[in-house]
């Protein structure tokens, strides 16, 4: 019996050509501790992997992507507390242009979609998706895709 | 109500969070090598369970936006995942012993209502019906979907204690209720058909029948302007930037068009192309017509001092919002 349902033990350390290993490493700007732990255990599995910088300040997210140069910036657009995500990616845009910066949300809509690409972001995730469409979507946007996953 | 919303937002989204961290786990232990096939057997089951819970929260959120304002909500549905997403919840919101029938098809048409909003709705129709059956030895519920004439017809059908003539002359009244005083009443049924008017749309109470009594929603369909008469509407994407090229298949995936991929020789209805790439269309290096007709340029970009031929429209690709309207 084969699980046609897309569980990790069907493909081979991450679906993708083996001559994909442009290494990459990722930044979460998310307050679910609980998600980048597994994000980042999930992630060393995919080759190229080196590295997931977790931020401690929030309101400090810009100055710690200065200081890593992550590939990829995971950023939480339901940040609470009054941090204006739409802002950092303004900022992570401007400065770190070589950081591709992957939009997370748990409301998407066409309108924050529009948004967030026009303003530069290289991807845009509903948190309703799978965990394969969210490594998939890391992955992409490191191999120079832009992506759009919504729940449909 | 409100409350009740505002927690139902709450405890979806936090479930959301716990959801994904959970998917990203079950991957990593599913890869373990030498897994044994019973265990392999749980970890499926396990994920299902999870997606179930996923689909939950997705309901719960819909509960949870305010119907009166949705703007920032999709303004389309799937019915059949939208269905799925509610099932769980009309079921825990009728009494335990009560059965829910279910005919929505996969093939059914995108409609031209947000989701939260129809949720809100058939949760206030389940309610009611849960209350007319009360009494009923085997209460039911049963959901159909049909299309008809631009329009997705959604009937809600209890076998309860049915409404008597004043009920069924009064019941869209503003007000008008025949719970307790004080009972919760939600959006009501008069707000219901207000909200789904809003969208060109209804609430409709069925014919008299013997046993209980049925809503019918009526849905209005997307409507999808064709740019070209004649179907299907193949767009072919000459666009060297990875973000625009992402949110130009997004619209397109959303509009029903095909696209064709850059090395296929079949003729486009519509070539979306940047300053760069306009060179090669223009000088028919890529075959843009089809069957004779002419077709639609639309470019990305500020136009070049040199003449461009009139039948190109400009898109600034700053805005977006634009490129979908000039695709509508």
């Amino acid at each position: 019996m084969s699980c046609t349902d897309g569980l990790a033990g069907d493909y081979l350390g991450g679906g993708v050509a083996a001559m994909e290993t442009v290494p990459f490493s990722v930044m979460c700007i998310d307050d679910n501790i609980l998600l980048i732990d597994a994000l980042e255990s999930r992630l060393t599995m995919e080759p190229g992997f080196t590295g997931l910088h977790r931020v401690e300040d929030l309101s400090a997210s810009v100055e710690a992507a200065t200081r890593f140069q992550p590939s990829v910036v995971l950023l939480d657009i339901d940040l609470p507390g009054g941090v204006d995500a739409m802002s950092i990616l303004d900022q992570l845009v401007a400065g770190l242009p070589a950081s591709r910066v992957l939009m997370f949300t748990g409301y998407p809509s066409g309108d924050l979609v529009r948004r967030s690409m026009s303003r530069g972001a290289w991807g845009f995730v509903s948190k309703g998706t799978t965990a394969e469409t969210l490594i998939s979507a890391i992955r992409s946007v490191v191999a120079g895709q832009a992506v759009i996953e919504l729940e449909e | 109500m409100a409350t009740l919303g505002t927690l139902a937002s709450g405890l979806g989204h936090d479930l959301r969070n716990l959801v994904m961290p959970v998917l990203l786990r079950l991957d990593v232990v599913a890869a373990t090598t030498d897994l044994p096939e019973k265990a392999r057997m749980d970890l499926a089951s396990i994920r299902q369970s999870i997606l179930r819970l996923q689909r939950l929260a997705g309901g719960l959120r819909l509960l949870a936006t305010d119907p009166f304002d949705q703007r920032d909500e999709s303004q389309l549905t799937k019915l059949p995942d939208w269905w799925a997403d509610l099932q769980p919840i009309v079921v825990d919101a009728l009494s335990p012993h009560a059965t829910v029938e279910a005919t929505i098809e996969a093939d059914l048409p995108v409609v031209a209502v947000p989701p939260g909003t129809l949720a809100q709705i058939l949760i206030n129709l389940v309610m009611n019906s849960r209350q007319a059956m009360e009494h009923t030895a085997q209460p039911r519920l049963t959901l159909r979907a049909r299309a008809e004439d631009g329009r997705v017809l959604l009937d809600v059908d209890d076998n309860g204690s049915g409404m008597d003539q004043e009920t069924r002359r009064r019941c869209f009244e503003p007000y008008f209720t025949t719970r307790a005083r004080g009972y919760a009443t939600g959006l009501g049924l008069s707000t219901g058909r207000a909200l789904m008017n809003r969208y060109g749309g209804d609430l409709v109470l069925g014919e008299e029948q013997e046993i209980g009594t049925t809503f019918t929603l009526v849905i209005p369909v997307r409507v999808q302007t064709p740019l070209v008469e004649g179907t299907p509407k193949r767009v072919r994407l000459m666009v060297g930037d990875p973000r625009q090229l992402a949110m130009l298949r997004l619209i397109i995936r959303h509009r029903g068009f095909e696209e064709l991929p850059i090395t296929s020789t079949e003729g486009a209805h519509l070539t979306i192309c940047d300053v760069d790439t306009l060179p090669r269309v223009l000088n028919g290096s890529v075959s843009t017509a089809t069957n004779g007709s002419v077709n639609s340029i639309i470019a990305i970009g500020t136009p070049r001092p040199e003449p461009t031929p009139d039948a190109i429209r400009w898109v600034d690709p700053r805005d977006f919002s634009v490129l979908d309207d000039v695709l509508h």
